[in-house]
């Protein structure tokens, strides 16, 4: 099985938009690294020919009439719950230099 | 005060032997009394409990009739959104998030009357099995204040055994309510996946989700679930199921799980076999079974659930709601900065292995690995359900532990999970009800029923609940 070095979790951290401070970088590729060898367990189970499972209850996918229906909350009320807002709309830090 | 369950209390209301607003005070006042040691409430909900307490016994005034849960205090998880309360799902990233709806569970609730009178701790967003790991730090279990209530949902299981609300309403992902109802003698119930809508429910595992309740009998857990249970088009997943009942046949025939048996402590152990025995002695066939594959649902449970909680947790970008950090310069590094300041260390690590596990290269070895491993637990039930009932075993493998025991490795307090899980990733309802432990700690014995069997579940749960000795000291704080 893989061994998960610091620069392995540093990756994964950035994919998930995920900021270790570096003092805390080695705890974190421990942890990663002992759940990863927790779940490799499953690679000794044989699962030829057997269907993966996502959903339990066997529903399939329906559709709604394509009408449109009012918020049950103002879109206001959403927007004044953002850290930063203006003018009714989510202000964020640029995304350009 | 008077520790009522929900018959009792409504009895004492309509018999005019206390008022709603007495009643949802006493409860509240429980708060001031305890919480300072337990430590299971996040939020007071005083003003709108008493309000509508207010309402209770002007209507019980005025001669009209009130319903079952009508005025019965509780206390809700703080995964459910209420409008207008803070739900902080006990993350920092949410620590003044208030919520500008309603989930649908709470809103049935309210609908029958029962008053919310607090919000209450848990794990951050679900993520443990003992209420440590919640941000605003621990809930202490009410019957040894040096042991944890469990988790997630340890709050809740504290705020019941305290007499802060005659119920509490929270999630079950892994165990997160049936888990600690073992380890603080309460009743928990785990209903089928997709039974109660999760619409206004922070989000765990999506897959795996589900909303229970936290009571002092499985008939109270049954008046509950009766009520949250139901379709909501704001839930695509929940599921046209048959109304929960009161005149279901107990079913006698039981399969102990094996492989729950396997590595108990004797003493432990012995508990149970002496419960096993009682039913059988009631007149039940209870016998052995081996669901073998259950084994291997921990580790796939604990490869899925950081996948499903990586995609979750995605939503806390700093941008829509909840904190932001102030050390940024760009819109990347707000979202990483905002994430890495304030999510806890467990969500961290279930984010970064979540990550791991859907990243390219290794999703076909673990994500789809654990799914496949999914299907064979679903067959490993299905086949036991062909020959039994009703399946029987622990709900925990001991009692509570001590606060800090098993802190230093993430793993270590996964493994807590292994009787509890395989209920999550086949979607059937399941229960857990106290019995005594061998020293001064109760012991959890667990019911799993097929999928929307939740009739015949709680009918057995309630059967065995009153043949066994469940009664527990009350607590004394």
């Amino acid at each position: 099985m893989t061994t998960i070095t610091p620069s392995d979790a540093q990756r994964i951290a950035e994919l998930a938009h995920l900021h270790i401070a570096s003092d805390r970088l080695d705890e974190a590729t421990a942890g990663l690294g002992s759940i990863l060898e927790f779940g490799s367990q499953l690679q000794d189970i044989d699962t030829t020919d057997v269907a993966p499972t996502s959903q339990v209850t066997g529903l399939t996918d329906v559709l709604r009439d394509d009408v449109v229906i009012p918020s049950s909350v103002a879109p206001d009320i959403l927007v004044s719950a953002a850290p930063s807002h203006q003018d009714g709309y989510f202000k964020v830090k640029r995304v350009m230099k | 005060m008077n520790h009522y369950d929900i018959q009792g209390a409504h009895d004492a209301l309509v018999d005019r032997l206390v008022s709603c607003v007495d009643l949802v005070q006493q409860h509240l006042d429980r708060i001031d009394e305890v919480d300072d040691t337990v430590h299971a409430v996040l939020s007071r909900l005083d003003e709108s409990a008493l309000a509508l307490a207010a309402k209770v016994d002007a209507k019980i005034a005025a001669g009209e009739k009130i319903g079952l849960l009508e005025g019965i205090p509780f206390t809700a998880k703080d995964m459910f959104l209420i409008t207008g309360t803070r739900t902080t799902a006990a993350s920092q990233i949410l620590k003044d998030f208030v919520a500008p709806y309603t989930s649908t569970a709470i809103a049935k609730l309210e609908a029958a009357g029962s008053i919310c009178i607090a919000k209450v701790n848990q794990d951050e967003y679900g993520h443990g099995s003992s209420t440590e790991h919640s941000s605003f730090g621990p809930t202490h279990n009410p019957r040894h204040l040096n042991s944890v209530p469990g988790g997630s949902s340890g709050g809740s299981a504290a705020a019941v055994v305290a007499g802060i609300g005659i119920f509490s309403v929270a999630t079950d992902t892994g165990g997160s309510v049936r888990q600690p109802a073992a380890y603080t003698g309460v009743v928990g119930l785990k209903p089928t996946y997709g039974l109660v809508s999760r619409y206004g429910v922070i989000s765990m595992v999506s897959s795996f989700d589900t909303v229970g309740v936290l009571a002092n009998t499985v008939i109270d857990a049954r008046s509950v679930m009766a009520v949250m249970a139901g379709q909501d088009a704001h839930d695509a997943t929940t599921i046209d199921a048959p109304a929960i009942r009161t005149d279901a046949e107990v079913p006698k025939k039981l399969g102990i799980v094996k492989e729950y048996m396997h590595g108990l402590d004797p003493k432990v152990a012995a508990e149970y076999e002496r419960a096993y025995e009682t039913l059988r002695q009631a007149g039940w066939v209870v016998e052995e079974v081996s669901l073998p594959k259950l084994n291997q649902a921990l580790p796939a449970y604990y490869i899925l659930t950081p996948s499903e909680i990586s995609s979750n947790l995605e939503r806390y970008d700093g941008v829509r709601y909840g904190s932001a950090s102030t050390e940024s310069h760009d819109l990347t590094s707000s979202y990483m900065m905002t994430r890495g300041e304030f999510f806890g260390e467990e969500a961290q690590s279930r984010i970064l292995a979540g990550t791991y596990a859907l990243s390219a290269g290794y999703y076909d070895a673990y994500y789809k690995k654990a799914m496949q491993v999914r299907t064979l637990v679903i067959k490993d039930f299905a086949e036991a359900f062909g020959e039994y009932d009703v399946l029987v075993g622990p709900t925990a493998p001991s009692p509570a532990f001590e606060i800090g025991a098993h802190s230093s490795n993430p793993v270590e307090m996964y493994l807590i999970d292994i009787m509890t899980v395989s209920a999550n990733l086949a979607g059937i309802p399941a229960i857990s009800i106290p019995i005594a432990g061998p020293e001064h700690l109760p012991l959890g014995l667990q019911f799993l029923a097929p999928q929307q069997h939740e009739s015949e579940l709680l009918a057995c749960a309630a059967a065995a609940e009153a043949t066994l000795d469940t009664k527990l000291a009350e607590v004394s704080l």
